[in-house]
């Protein structure tokens, strides 16, 4: 089942509208400041004027630092499986999944998957939150890129420990040669 | 490939036996013993990929310079020219010189003539099924409808024609999904159903976009020798970016890996298959990293790089082998397959020099009734040529020139880009050019030219993106085309640089071109619609006006960074 969330169609674990100012309104202005027309019902939506300005215009570093304060992030490459095309075949729409080999019982489990595209204008793209009953640390969901850079997957574990992988992706202009 | 004399005589033995009538049995340079063979096990795989629609022979350069960076650079496949002689203890000025690199290419041109042709690839690859009967696979590995006239005006039918008169048992593709994802089915068929092509048609990372459900078959396994043979199929993995998205619209393609060991994996063990082959069009670069990777590969039959490997790359057990363009060569790659393991194998890029080869009488009668309606009007002699013209090389070719400078006076503009397609063929100097020349430099689906005006940043932006899909560190991200070419504009690059740091000193017309400044620019194969006349009308035109072609050498871009340039 997917649901249509502006600038991103979550496909599995669970939509984000919370604190953390990745509402579907902020979503919409963002795709309204790039010129980019939405799709569906979504464009009629009103009350934009509303939307709160946090997460706009920030580097990757400073919304990172608003996530998670100075906190460490260690390198999770041994437990997240980062899927994501290397090259997108189409920028407005890069299906990204994570995995995350970890237990998913209520004394250990993974509470959230951060997905964040550092040259975004918004670089937190989503952010799932996970229950044990999920019963696997999984996520998918189709992004936005603005431009070619580093993807990350950031997995916060019930504990609050976290982990990132990364990866670049490159939009490009595209032609062929072979 | 060193061959010793008694080595030769053996050789030539066998070809004599093999039916092949040595032209030059004295010659130690005599192209016999490259066709000859010693047989070796129970499996041949016959490999040709890129055709490039070439139905008849031709002249193909292989490329000056091949751009490695980092730890790749002067290592095969990064290897042209004196350097690749040298790798391979080669001597120049031989009939490997010829096939293999640019050396002495007109010299050696007269000397041994054209090479390809589906006529004579015909009778080479008989000759093999005839000593090997019940032990061979024929494998294309795409790009092989599109690249002439008739290809084009057929929309790829012509060349499914000669496949199947070819034989050709299992097949990948790129550039025939120009032609549109229904056509691509009419043509090969797809899960379910049987399209015109008579053998197998595989592309395990071709989806669709909703559904991830592949439209074509992943894998297909035949019995050959006594031994299980599975070929994967690995279409070129960024079709939808390379070529405008509306020909194929609701597919997605990618490298997979992880969908290449599980297919490797299936076919191993749940299978039992005897050897795993993938059928690749990833560009031999990609094809090297992937063999490393992905455990249980035996053989890599790869193409879209046009690389012309005298030897199989040896990566871990997996043999990558890459079987160069325009039907310039057939690979032979002869394996000793005993229980699941290769124990042995004895390879080599045959050329196939059309001199040497008498032509099929059947499949030249084939290409004969497929050009006969268009024959006058192909044959249409436009200019003569004074200048070497050719396309490979990594940053310009001389053909390439040609078409710049007739997009530049076709549209009054001041800067000009053509792609850097690694197809269409070589003019030597004193041949005429044909309008058949001319389409196998355009034939696209997708021809038509543009004109619009760009900031300099616009344009900077352009070359950059392009040079980070040659000169990526990572091969996973790179295209496998050469550099964009540019027109009215020179400029200096340094590939070992990041992405917005490689280009610099672009100059238009000598002056150096400023960001915000707005040029006059045209083009053609847009990945948008656009609808100036085709590239093919304004290059024949052009010729036709010049009537004699002679280009003074231009020195238009400057390689800074790498050893020896």
């Amino acid at each position: 089942m997917e649901k249509q969330d502006g600038g991103h169609n979550v496909k599995h674990g669970t939509a984000v509208t919370d604190s953390h100012g990745l509402t579907r309104r902020t979503v919409l202005m963002s795709l309204a400041a790039f010129g980019v027309a939405v799709a569906g019902g979504l464009a009629a939506a009103p009350g934009t004027a509303h939307g709160q300005a946090l997460g706009q215009n920030e580097s990757v570093e400073e919304a990172l630092k608003r996530l998670f304060g100075g906190k460490t992030i260690k390198d999770g490459s041994a437990a997240i499986k980062l899927d994501v095309p290397l090259i997108a075949e189409n920028g407005a729409v890069v299906p990204v999944s994570v995995t995350v080999d970890s237990p998913m019982t209520p004394a250990s489990w993974v509470k959230h998957i951060y997905v964040v595209a550092d040259k975004n204008r918004i670089p937190v793209v989503t952010r799932v939150t996970l229950a044990p009953e999920a019963g696997r640390a999984f996520m998918g969901a189709n992004i936005r890129l603005g431009e070619s850079g580093d993807v990350r997957a950031i997995v916060e574990q019930s504990d609050g420990t976290l982990l990132q992988v990364k990866r670049e992706v490159k939009v490009t202009v595209g032609g062929c040669g072979g | 490939m060193d061959v010793s004399r008694r080595d030769l005589v053996k050789l030539l033995a066998i070809a004599a036996g093999a039916g092949l009538a040595p032209r030059r049995l004295e010659a130690a340079d005599g192209p016999a013993r490259l066709l000859a063979f010693e047989p070796l096990g129970n499996v041949t795989l016959l490999h040709i990929t890129d055709a490039h629609a070439t139905l008849r022979p031709v002249f193909y350069r292989e490329p000056h310079s091949v751009s490695g960076v980092g730890a790749e650079r002067g290592r095969p496949p990064f290897l042209a020219g004196a350097e690749l002689l040298r790798a391979y203890h080669l001597a120049p000025a031989t009939v490997e010189a010829y096939a293999y690199t640019d050396l002495d290419f007109p010299t050696l041109a007269a000397r041994y003539g054209r090479m390809g042709g589906y006529a004579h690839l015909a009778t080479l690859i008989r000759q093999v099924r005839d000593e090997r009967a019940g032990r061979t696979l024929l494998l294309d590995g795409g790009d092989t409808i599109q690249g002439s006239a008739t290809a084009l005006w057929s929309r790829g039918e012509d060349m499914v024609r000669v496949s199947n008169q070819l034989g050709v048992e299992v097949f990948t593709p790129h550039w025939e999904f120009v032609y549109g994802l229904d056509r691509v089915k009419e043509l090969f068929g797809d899960r379910e159903q049987k399209g015109l092509f008579g053998g197998d048609f595989v592309a395990h990372n071709v989806a669709e976009l909703n559904w991830a459900d592949r439209p074509f078959r992943p894998f297909t396994i035949r019995d050959v020798g006594g031994a299980r043979v599975g070929v994967i199929g690995q279409a070129f993995p960024y079709t939808p970016v390379s070529h405008p998205r509306r020909f194929v619209p609701d597919l997605t393609f990618g490298i997979k890996e992880d969908g290449v060991q599980a297919l490797v994996n299936e076919l191993r063990d749940g299978k039992k298959v005897d050897l795993v082959v993938l059928l690749s069009h990833n560009g031999v670069a990609v094809d090297v990293k992937l063999a490393g990777r992905v455990h249980g590969l035996d053989v890599v039959l790869g193409g879209h790089t046009h690389d012309a490997l005298p030897q199989p790359i040896l990566v871990g057990r997996t043999l990558v082998v890459n079987s160069g363009s325009h039907g310039k060569f057939l690979s032979r790659l002869d394996l000793d397959v005993q229980r699941g393991r290769v124990r042995a194998y004895r390879y080599r890029l045959m050329p196939v020099l059309s001199q040497d080869i008498p032509a099929d009488p059947n499949m030249a009668r084939l290409i004969e009734e497929i050009r006969q309606p268009y024959e006058a009007k192909l044959s249409e002699r436009l200019a003569v040529s004074e200048t070497l013209l050719y396309r490979r090389g990594t940053f310009n070719g001389t053909f390439d020139e040609l078409i710049l400078d007739a997009l530049l006076r076709g549209a009054d503009a001041q800067i000009a880009f053509s792609p850097g397609f690694r197809w269409g063929i070589t003019i030597v100097p004193g041949q005429e050019i044909t309008l058949e020349d001319v389409y196998a430099h355009t034939a696209v689906t997708y021809p038509n030219t543009w004109v619009r005006e760009m900031t300099g940043s616009e344009v900077h932006r352009v070359m950059e993106d392009v040079a980070d899909n040659l000169f990526h560190p990572d091969p996973y991200y790179r295209q496998g085309g050469d550099m964009v070419r540019l027109g009215g504009l020179t400029y200096t690059i340094d590939p070992s640089k990041r992405v917005g740091r490689r280009i610099r000193d672009i100059r238009v017309a000598g002056r150096a071109m400023e960001p915000t400044r707005l040029y006059k620019a045209t083009g053609w194969a847009s990945l948008a619609e656009v609808d100036g006349p085709p590239a093919w009308d304004v290059v024949a035109g052009h010729l036709r006006s010049l009537g004699r072609v002679r280009l003074a050498p231009r020195t238009r871009v400057r390689v800074v960074g790498r050893k020896g340039e």
